[in-house]
């Protein structure tokens, strides 16, 4: 597999070859292919987010202080550099997206979207580069995609709620906000402080004709939004009272992953909150999450590790350590042809296995005879 | 050890008799062979570091479990790296306790205050949380601030907190012995003291010892003769003062200095504490030969 991982002591992109098994922590097990260090600059300018284009052909990493930058995938060479992206320097970048027609958003904490045409990037022209500014209400603390439809985009912070808004030619339209749950049993408001947003799959054909989606905040709450229904979530728990912070889902919609502040990351039933599996491993805060193809999840925080587990079992698949601190990950190969190997090779194993079992059945079967013959 | 053939004696005292004149017999062929091995080894050292070499004991130390981050190499900079850098400049730390200390919470806040030269004692104020108080050291150019905490007028851990940005770290002390109570201890003059740090060999334990490194100003006033000793041993770290003396050319004498504690490193926050960075569990002591700093 193949792994792009952003570190915050060195500013830089680490590339991480490894196979399924590899784990640094253990002598005599796998050990990483190559590591490779690219894009170094220091920790006051490291990368907090960056996404590596659908055609492979660039990379743009958002670092702090405001820059964004973007490489050439292959050499890391730097192409373009557009510098106070973040409007002031305290805040940062919180999300950095393609869509499909290759442009790219970030956006930053003070709720400032900027839109770069990753088309006009190698004219001559000055002025087609500048990037075009919006302004979502701030404070933000996550801003995405649906991956179903093109210029739609859901956001929400503290105290600010889920809001999809659809951004077309650079302009801004609000298309719903969510409303905060119920007073509580003291009939006190229950603080907001949104930190995860996934969209989930819709069917029209069930009259589904809204977004479907799944939400995390810092207070432990998990939350799905129906918005055809209403405009309060339609499930509401609390699994957990530390802080949330980042969110995926499997293929199946069944399951959210999360991971907290003190280095869980769970996997969430969402018919009723509880938990359902642990990704063990981690010691400190998970920072970065990416799902692969709904497959995989590769995981890196704190702790300087950087762990991949299989979605579905929690089985660790790989573990290795990257000697800094991990603020964004991106899972871009999982060597599918040692999967081939993987499953030949258990195919002869439980070959082996019913043949075991047959000898073993025939020995009995002989061995009974015998024992019948004593008797008589 | 017991006999080859046991001795099949029936009456106890005769059995015993017999047990002791087995042991001693034994002793004086061991004390006979370990005589006869000295005067071989006395004539050829090489017998000796070839014995010595053989017959290594195990101790859990050697038998600790494989940590690929021991010894590795700081890779970029941390939050600590100012003070590496910027050598001119001191630390200056600011030492307070819990709220409504008693009486050994004031004590152990001036031990550390006694020990860590530039630094400053301010009582606690109820209404200033942690968060207010590092940023009100921070604005005042403080570069840590400590904070005892006490439970029962018993000292049971440390808060140390690296201005401006964290990180922040929770230790748990026991064992805490006053000056006084040392027998043959010294008085401590306000030189600027050596700083030893053991053993702090792993990513964490570095960043333990970096910790520690930046509350001590970079240049010690070697007319002291003052020395404070962090020594990590199975992640505790012990502390301890001593002042060395010359007794001639070849020797050198100790005399401590006080005070004595342990701690042990309970948790690791980023930034003023937010999330977190380490923490111990219970389950990590079940692994005896496991060790994280």
């Amino acid at each position: 597999m193949k792994l792009l991982v952003a570190l915050e002591d060195t500013g830089s992109l680490k590339e991480i070859e490894c196979l399924r098994g590899t784990d640094t922590s253990v002598q005599t097990a796998k050990q990483p292919i190559s590591i490779v260090n690219h894009a170094v600059e220091s920790r006051a300018t490291h990368i907090l987010k960056f996404l590596v284009t659908s055609d492979s052909k660039y990379l743009v990493a958002a670092r702090k202080g405001g820059d964004i930058v973007v490489y050439e995938r292959d050499t890391f060479e730097e192409v373009k550099r557009y510098t106070n992206m973040t409007a002031n320097e305290s805040s940062n970048f919180v999300s950095l997206i393609q869509d499909s027609t290759n442009l790219i958003y970030s956006c930053c904490e003070n709720g400032v979207v900027s839109v770069i045409d990753l088309n006009t990037l190698n004219h001559d022209d000055n002025d087609t580069q500048q990037p075009t500014n919006l302004q979502l209400t701030g404070p933000v603390s996550c801003f995405v995609l649906n991956p179903n439809q093109t210029g739609i985009f859901a956001y929400g912070g503290k105290e600010n709620e889920i809001k999809v808004i659809s951004i077309t030619n650079g302009k801004l339209e609000q298309l719903w906000e969510s409303k905060n749950v119920s007073l509580d049993h003291l009939r006190l408001p229950v603080p907001v402080w949104i930190s995860g947003i996934n969209f989930l799959n819709t069917d029209s054909a069930k009259g589904q004709t809204g977004y479907h989606l799944l939400a995390i905040s810092r207070y432990g709450h998990i939350r799905v939004y129906k918005t055809w229904l209403k405009r309060r979530p339609v499930k509401n728990f609390q699994p957990t009272t530390k802080s949330l912070r980042t969110l995926t889902h499997t293929s199946t919609n069944l399951y959210a992953v999360c991971s907290d502040s003190a280095g869980l990351v769970g996997k969430f039933s969402l018919k009723d909150g509880k938990m359902v599996g642990k990704y063990h491993g981690s010691v400190g805060f998970v920072r970065a999450l990416y799902n692969y193809r709904h497959s995989v999840i590769a995981t890196g925080g704190l702790d300087r590790y950087v762990r991949v587990y299989d979605l579905d079992t929690c089985r660790i698949l790989a573990n290795v350590f990257v000697t800094s601190q991990v603020t964004d990950i991106i899972m871009l190969e999982d060597g599918e042809k040692l999967m081939e190997e993987k499953m030949i090779r258990k195919e002869k194993e439980r070959e082996q296995a019913v043949e075991e079992a047959e000898a073993l059945w025939e020995e009995l079967e002989n061995n009974s005879s015998t024992r019948k013959k004593k008797k008589l | 050890m017991a006999p080859d053939k046991p001795i099949r004696v029936r009456n106890r005292l005769r059995r015993k008799e017999l047990f002791a004149k087995y042991k001693d017999e034994r002793n004086k062929r061991r004390h006979e062979e370990r005589a006869e091995r000295a005067k071989e080894e006395l004539e050829n050292p090489e017998l000796k570091a070839k014995r010595l070499a053989e017959n290594v004991p195990n101790t859990i130390e050697s038998m600790r479990v494989f940590d690929e981050t021991v010894n590795a190499e700081l890779e970029g900079t941390d939050e600590f790296s100012e003070y590496f850098e910027n050598t001119d400049k001191d630390p200056k730390v600011l030492v307070t306790t819990s709220e409504n200390p008693k009486k050994n919470g004031l004590i152990f806040a001036k031990m550390l205050q006694d020990f860590l030269p530039g630094s400053v004692f301010v009582e606690r104020k109820e209404k200033y949380t942690m968060k207010d108080m590092a940023s009100y050291c921070s604005n005042r150019q403080f570069s840590d601030l400590i904070v005892v905490n006490e439970d029962k007028n018993k000292v049971t851990g440390i808060t140390f907190i690296h201005l401006p940005t964290g990180p922040t770290f929770y230790f748990s002390v026991t064992n805490i012995i006053e000056s006084k109570k040392i027998a043959g201890h010294g008085n401590p003059t306000s030189h600027i003291p050596e700083l030893i740090l053991n053993n702090f060999s792993t990513r964490l334990g570095q960043t333990v010892g970096r910790l520690f490194q930046s509350l001590f100003p970079h240049r010690p006033q070697f007319q002291g003769r003052q020395v404070v000793t962090l020594h990590n041993q199975r992640d505790f770290i012990f502390f301890r003062r001593h002042r060395y003396k010359f007794k001639n050319e070849k020797r050198v004498g100790l005399q401590e200095l006080g005070p004595q504690f342990t701690m042990k490193l309970r948790r690791v926050q980023k930034g003023i504490r937010e999330e977190i960075d380490w923490e111990h569990k219970p389950s990590m002591d079940r692994d005896k030969k496991k060790f994280y700093l």
